[in-house]
């Protein structure tokens, strides 16, 4: 895992001694984001659209929409064209073929007629003809053209007296000796391809429009389930195991991924619960025996009191058991507090007051075993975390204890709290002989006890319950050197009121 | 004093019964949530000794329907688990005194000394006298053969605790849970050392010592006998 990583670089970095806790920012620790999804407007205009894959994915099949658009569109322009062309070819191939008729049937003189008796009446204002001489000299018709070669020709301006400009198609054929000249503008055809183009352009942005708007709702939806799948594994992973993804029944992927999720967790909770109720017949049968235990000892050693024996065993024996119920009880309630039950009974903390109450009752304690007790935070001053009196109090018990004893006569335990950003902390360190950094993090696991304190009494799961505390209350904890000494602050990242 | 013990471990109750016999108390003995509830209802007692879990009807349910019932009787929870929610549970449900399994007899019998003489609440009590010790709880003043003793405001509630059960032996945890609010065990000698600041107040000085210690279970305020 990635943060074990960092949380050991956190840990090795030097801590100041005050005023504030060290706040790494590679220390693991992952801020609680907005808890509710943002609105359709908000995400519209937020750098989130962007990173979104639907909304990517959107503008991807948008950007290959308007390629397939346009070539396909490039094509049928093309076609269509081609196919207006073909059809004033045919027209002009129709007047041409007239002509020819005359002229095959009638002769020359009888065609030069009939065309002659058309210049007075053009045939529209798009078409018109030229007949002109072996020399290229126009005889008659209804337009002047620049000369050209026999043959279907498309030009731009080479023609006089056509109504209509633009590009005019000409059919350039030979009339007896003469040259024929059939021209037709081809305007109208353009027009309508023109016409044909300006009416797809806006239909083609208003898709392009709908789609990319298609795509930010699809994000919008997409953000929005990935959005309470996070909030509800945040739940669950805080120790809400009831919790359960919303299933929309519309039988989409997401249904079908929420309800193996859900699946799981169905899992999780059941093996949860089993162990729960393991632990719990497992404190009820053991527990009685113990209990036995108990008492017979304590008989024993009041009979044989009173008939004035006193066997050193027996003392022992009672001694054992009771460490034996120590741990048993250790580990009970630390199974119970990272299970998250205490969670529900969260109230306001004054962290102050928890803090105060523990020195007041600490610092005879601590003189007692030749040590000293420093106070550096103002008890005036409040500080409120969500959190369970009754063990952070305990946190705070086991941190001072741990202290006093593992350090020589002679050392200061400083407690200190504040808030950083916003964020309250409390601090216990003293200046005694420390732990090496590479052993800080081993100290939070089950059971752990430094070489150097294996002589010392306590079952080992007094660091261990400290950071089930501190991990039910979203608290972060840092080992830090005090240069010399050991340091241990304890930071409530959540916010107040979450 | 009059005892009802249910319990349905056979062995721990045979015992218990035992103890409680010998310090002179009269005991009976249950083993039977529903039994409790209907003997309870018949019979007035000093105290109850009710275990959490038990057949028939758990001890939770049973204090309930007796404090429903309008039944006022001191009860003291036994119970193998020792989370604070099944301590608060134990107290909601109408429990006065709370002891996890395994404890040793003569705390279970510190506290039912304690719950069974505890004074009716309508008398207000306003001030404290063991021998020539004399506790002003309305002036929060200490003095002892008339000399005023300085307390702090904890040593203070030490006293009055240790005053208010005077001649009965009050164990460390009893003192941990009122005193100080602990309800996990120290591993360090806090209430040692407390004691032992008080006695330096108000024994030391003076002739007669009224502050003991009781070995292996707690300790005791009174004039020597």
């Amino acid at each position: 895992m990635a943060s074990d990583n960092s949380k050991a670089e956190a840990i090795t970095t030097p801590i100041p001694t005050l005023p504030a806790p060290i706040l790494d920012e590679n220390s693991g620790y992952v801020p609680p984001s907005e808890s509710t999804g943002p609105g359709f407007s908000e995400l519209l205009f937020s750098r989130g659209l962007y990173r979104s894959s639907p909304f990517r994915l959107g503008l991807a099949i948008s950007a290959i929409y308007l390629v397939c658009f346009s070539i396909a569109w490039g094509l049928s322009y093309q076609f269509l064209r081609e196919r207006v062309v073909e059809r004033v070819d045919n027209s002009l191939t129709i007047h041409y073929d007239r002509m020819l008729a005359v002229h095959r049937e009638l002769g020359n003189d009888a065609a030069l007629r009939v065309a002659l008796a058309n210049t007075s009446s053009p045939m529209t204002d798009s078409t018109g003809f030229e007949i002109k001489n072996p020399e290229g000299v126009s005889i008659l018709g209804t337009i002047k053209t620049d000369p050209m070669e026999f043959g279907w020709w498309t030009f731009q301006d080479k023609v006089k007296g056509l109504r209509q400009s633009g590009a005019v198609r000409f059919l350039v054929a030979p009339l007896g000796d003469n040259t024929v000249i059939i021209a037709r503008s081809l305007r109208n055809a353009n027009n309508l391809l023109e016409d044909a183009s300006r009416g797809f352009l806006p239909l083609f942005l208003l898709s392009m429009v709908l789609g990319l708007l298609g795509s930010a709702y699809a994000a919008w939806r997409f953000h929005g389930r990935i959005d309470s799948i996070t909030r509800v594994m945040r739940s669950v992973a805080s120790g809400e195991l009831e919790q359960r993804l919303p299933v929309t029944n519309s039988g989409d992927d997401f249904d079908e991924f929420s309800h193996r999720i859900n699946d799981a967790l169905d899992r999780l909770q059941q093996n949860v619960d089993g162990l729960r109720q393991m632990s719990s017949d497992m404190a009820h049968e053991l527990k009685t025996p113990l209990n036995r235990l108990h008492i017979q000892l304590e008989s024993a050693s009041k009979n044989l009191y009173e008939q004035g024996i006193d066997i050193e065993e027996v003392g022992k024996a009672m001694d054992e058991a009771e460490y034996i119920n120590s741990t048993f009880q250790a580990i009970l309630r630390i199974a119970q507090i990272e299970a998250g039950a205490r969670k529900s009974a969260f109230k306001p903390i004054n962290l102050i007051e928890v803090l105060g109450t523990v020195s007041e009752v600490y610092e005879p304690v601590v003189e007692e075993a030749g040590n000293t007790l420093e106070v550096l935070f103002d008890p005036t001053s409040v500080q409120y975390v969500m959190g369970d009196r009754e063990l952070l109090m305990q946190v705070v018990v086991n941190l001072i204890e741990n202290a006093i004893r593992h350090c020589p006569e002679g050392t200061t335990i400083t407690l200190n709290a504040d808030e950083y950003h916003g964020e309250p902390w409390f601090k216990v360190s003293d200046n005694g002989p420390g732990v090496p950094a590479e052993l800080r993090d081993k100290l939070f696991q089950r059971m752990y006890r430094l070489e150097a304190s294996r002589t010392t009494p306590g079952t080992g799961l007094g660091m261990t319950l400290v950071k089930a505390v501190a991990d039910l209350h979203k608290a972060q904890i840092t080992l830090g050197d005090n240069y010399p000494g050991l340091s241990i602050t304890v930071r409530f990242v959540e916010e107040f009121g979450h | 004093m009059h005892i009802l013990l249910v319990e349905d471990d056979l062995e721990s109750a045979k015992y218990a019964a035992k103890g409680f016999t010998e310090a002179g108390h009269v005991v009976d003995v249950l083993h039977d949530g529903k039994e409790g509830m209907v003997q309870c209802l018949q019979t007035e007692y000093d105290v109850l000794v009710v275990d959490r879990m038990l057949p028939g009807m758990d001890g939770l349910s049973m204090v309930k329907a007796l404090r429903a019932s309008g039944n006022k009787t001191p009860v003291i929870f036994l119970t193998a688990v020792s989370g604070v929610d099944d301590r608060v549970a134990g107290l909601e449900a109408g429990g006065d005194d709370y002891l996890t399994k395994p404890f040793a007899f003569s705390e279970l019998l510190a506290r039912v000394n304690a719950l069974g003489r505890r004074p009716s609440a309508t008398v207000e009590v306003t001030n404290l006298q063991v021998g020539d010790l004399e506790l002003d709880l309305l002036q929060r003043v200490a003095r002892r053969a008339g000399v005023e003793i300085e307390l702090q405001p904890r040593e203070f509630l030490l006293l009055e605790v240790l005053m208010r059960n005077e001649g009965r032996v009050v164990s460390r945890t009893m003192l941990l849970e009122q005193v100080w609010d602990f309800h996990f065990d120290p591993k360090t000698s806090v209430v040692e050392t407390h004691i032992s600041r008080l006695r330096s107040k108000i024994d030391k000085p003076f002739d007669t010592q009224l502050l003991h210690t009781v070995r292996n279970l707690g300790y005791s305020l009174h004039i020597p006998r």
